[in-house]
């Protein structure tokens, strides 16, 4: 309505205009999707390897969104020397360069300090300021924090490069066994360490809003006769500043994928008794566990929405496996999907707008996404096994499991638009990705 | 009944083809009753001009190790043949097609001529006088007139293009030989054999330019690709305006309701010409918000003054309230801005017009963003 009413004075503006000699409506409704172009003029006094580091980091994070296109330094006309230069635009515009990031490195008593001013070429103007510092330790940290910077204000969306991917480490052993490890690392595949030894399972580790625990689920095992038989499941929560672990639930039945409510203080998962599989919450601070969907259906793989209003599971009380929304206390389940194959893993955007799945049937599998009421459901990846989908902090873009037809894992991601797939390096198979929403992991 | 009469072109085509399809007819049964060696000929020319090793010369290359009958030339002759390049050979032998006809013996004197296969295919550990023995005396060899060496040339040319014919052809096909129907027919006379030549020269000739007129083709699509491609759109848009804006003038000032028409000088220039010159020349500029939250309602609106020469003079985002707060709304903004300026100076014949030179910019990618979820 409100667009209308917009649009409505701008039309009657426009008509008005056009008899007094004003302005006409032009309608600009065809573009096209390519990275902007920028110039990253890096001037370190110290010359000891920092601005090629930094250059190497910043580049990767831009160039990897598909958003950024950097223009190669030997391109540059023009080198400036500090950011109190002032650059000459003309110099930069025959490079077709649209931004200039004139970034500027110090390194002071162990800290390393780097300050730059976004340039918009084309309008020749400032457009952005930025002035950090850190541990030299802590150099890449710094230098994702310019990088989100620069995609923050060109883009109008939070930056998300100096986040963590918690996964699951595959390592194939002897006689078809495999070990899994739960494994940290940064965004970029950097700084990565195990969290666990492999002894037990590990699977679905999900990560608490606030960064610092993370919940996982763990079963011991016994193989009888070749066939992997589960002993006992359980609830885990790793607590990453203290680097404990604490069994939060140790069910009679099967416990699957839990996850953490929106504040943190609550566990939504599934529990398997008899055949049929229900929904349950647990909070964390009493211990209370309440069950929201009843019946012989399986319902399963519960995830809040980001305003913890609603949950979004895959059920098969319609005859086949689809998605249903609830509301939080489990009233008001309403079919979302309506597809032929099969759903599963819905994941809810920490925008709200969409909600990834994995699809399946005997094409295959395939991550989509689908709007919270039921439109404009797509398809983003597709491949032999693809699955469990999960959400940059931004919204912006997904990670998932990809298990190729030689039964290697990998995670991989794309761009919520589609395009820009590629895979996450990983020093091992890895499946389960689960990335933090904040960066203040250890 | 009245008779429906037709129409001349129609009968004129229909004429045009039956002669055709009789032409046709008659140069296919030709070479079937009279020349084998001829028929397989015009099929290798059917493909001519699609890679060099389907030409119908190569086969000609062998002759430059020719098998000469030891009755008519001496050996030293031989010697001084095999000598000759084979490329030499070639040039001698090829421009010559009237003569290889002449020199092509009658169709049963062919036959008797080639030796069996075993024959031909020469062992590689012997000896090349064991081989040449074997190939230059066929027991039945009949005895033929005295010709020059040129043209003896030419003919065992051709009976060593016909023995290689052969030998392929009694892979996959080995039956040709026991055709006993076509041994009887009678020889094609010279006249209609030498139509034939002229027929598969002139499809040869015709293969050639085809050919060459391929390459010139990709030549020019390589360059069109290159040089056209970048200035395609604005050239082309261009041309149109210039084009649209001269026709305009030569229409009255006043338009047929007796409103006012707005433009250039006077004259008329349409709303819809300027908009749709700006929209071909901004949308390879223009980034498409994509991909943040409700990317389709970020519309923005952009005042554009143009000055002399079409020239983008002032660019101005109006809704400078939601600029400074919504970073989502500024980085579309910025983006409408930017394709504003990297779009340039419009190319419009003509000054600007007198009663607009400013322009609201309406970026609205709702239609892009259909279907890619924004």
């Amino acid at each position: 309505m409100v667009n209308f009413i917009k649009k409505s004075i701008l039309v009657l503006a426009a008509t008005f205009g056009f008899f007094c000699n004003a302005s006409v409506v032009i309608n600009i409704n065809e573009g096209v999707m390519k990275p902007v172009s920028i110039a990253l003029n890096f001037f370190d006094p110290s010359n000891n390897n920092l601005k090629a580091d930094f250059l190497d980091v910043i580049t990767a994070d831009l160039e990897n969104t598909f958003l950024f296109r950097k223009i190669p330094e030997r391109a540059f006309m023009q080198m400036l020397h500090g950011i109190d230069q002032k650059p000459t635009f003309s110099l930069w515009k025959t490079i077709n360069a649209q931004y200039l990031m004139n970034a500027e490195l110090k390194i002071e008593d162990g800290k390393v300090s780097a300050s730059f001013v976004l340039y918009d070429v084309l309008s020749e103007t400032a457009v952005g300021t930025f002035r950090a510092a850190a541990d030299e330790a802590n150099w890449r940290q710094l230098a994702h924090a310019m990088a989100n910077a620069v995609y923050e204000r060109i883009t109008g969306e939070a930056g998300y490069f100096d986040t963590k991917i918690l996964y699951v480490a595959l390592q194939k052993q002897s006689r078809g066994r495999k070990t899994y490890r739960l494994a940290l690392m940064d965004q970029d595949g950097y700084n990565h360490r195990f969290l666990s030894n492999g002894s037990t399972i590990v699977l679905t580790p999900r990560l608490s809003p606030t960064g610092r625990e993370f919940s996982f689920f763990s079963y011991r095992d016994k193989i009888v006769n070749g066939r992997r038989i589960p002993l006992s499941a359980s609830v885990y929560r790793y607590d990453l500043e203290e680097q404990k672990t604490e069994l939060l639930a140790n069910f009679e039945g099967m416990t699957y994928a839990p996850r953490y409510s929106p504040d943190g203080n609550s566990l939504i998962f599934s529990l398997s008794r008899r055949g049929s599989s229900s929904i349950y919450t647990l909070d964390l601070a009493t211990k209370k566990i309440t069950r929201l969907t009843k019946g012989n259906c399986i319902d399963t793989s519960p995830c809040y929405s980001p305003d913890g209003r609603h949950i979004v599971f895959n059920s098969d009380r319609g005859g086949a496996q689809q998605l249903y929304i609830m509301d939080a206390d489990g009233s008001n389940i309403r079919r979302l999907s309506f597809g032929k194959k099969k759903y599963a893993t819905p994941v809810w955007s920490p925008r709200g707008d969409w909600i990834a799945f994995t699809k399946f049937g005997r094409d295959g599998f395939f991550i989509g996404v689908i709007r919270p009421d039921g439109s404009g459901e797509r398809m983003l990846a597709s491949g032999h096994l693809v699955e469990g989908p999960t959400w940059s902090p931004n919204g912006r873009v997904i990670m998932f499991s990809h298990r190729d037809y030689a039964n290697n894992d990998r995670i991989y991601s794309v761009d919520i638009t589609g395009y820009n797939k590629h895979p996450v390096s990983t020093p091992q198979n890895a499946i389960d990705p689960e990335w933090s929403a904040k960066s203040t992991l250890l | 009944m009245r008779r429906k009469r037709f129409d001349p072109l129609l009968k004129r085509a229909v004429v045009f083809s039956l002669s055709a399809h009789a032409a046709a007819l008659l140069l296919w049964t030709t070479p079937i009753s009279g020349l084998k060696r001829d028929d397989t000929l015009l099929v290798s020319v059917g493909i001519v001009g699609e890679t060099e090793a389907d030409m119908p010369f190569v086969p000609l290359q062998k002759v430059s190790q020719p098998k000469i009958e030891p009755e008519k030339i001496e050996p030293e002759e031989v010697k001084q043949e095999e000598e000759i390049p084979p490329e030499e050979n070639m040039e001698e032998e090829i421009p010559s097609e009237e003569k290889m006809e002449e020199a092509i013996p009658p169709e049963e004197k062919m036959e008797e001529a080639i030796p069996p296969k075993d024959e031909t295919e020469p062992e590689k550990n012997l000896p090349e006088e064991t081989q040449r023995t074997e190939e230059i005396a066929p027991p039945s060899l009949p005895p033929e007139p005295p010709r020059e060496v040129s043209e003896n040339k030419t003919r065992d040319a051709t009976e060593d293009k016909a023995e290689n014919k052969i030998e392929t052809d009694e892979g996959p096909f080995p039956k040709f030989e026991e055709k006993p129907p076509e041994k009887k027919l009678p020889p094609v006379p010279k006249k209609i054999r030498r139509q034939n030549r002229e027929f598969i020269s002139n499809l040869i000739k015709i293969a050639d330019r085809r050919k060459a007129k391929n390459k010139k083709l990709k030549q020019m699509l390589e360059i069109a690709e290159k040089e056209e491609y970048k200035k395609k759109t604005n050239q082309d848009f261009d041309k149109m305006l210039s084009g649209s804006i001269a026709a305009f003038r030569k229409k009255p000032a006043k338009s047929e309701n007796g409103g006012e028409n707005f433009g250039v000088e006077g004259n008329a220039i349409s709303e819809d010409f300027i908009a749709a010159s700006i929209n071909s020349r901004i949308k390879s500029h223009w980034i498409v918000p994509s991909g943040v939250k409700d990317a389709e309602n970020v519309a923005v609106d952009i005042h554009v003054q143009f000055g002399d020469g079409w020239q983008v003079k002032e660019v101005r985002i109006l809704d400078e309230k939601r600029y400074a707060t919504d970073p989502v709304f500024r980085a579309a903004a910025d983006s409408a801005r930017r394709a504003i300026l990297e779009m340039g100076a419009l190319k419009i014949s003509g000054g600007l017009p007198k009663n607009y030179g400013s322009f609201t910019f309406h970026f609205d990618p709702r239609k892009m963003l259909r279907g890619h979820g924004g």
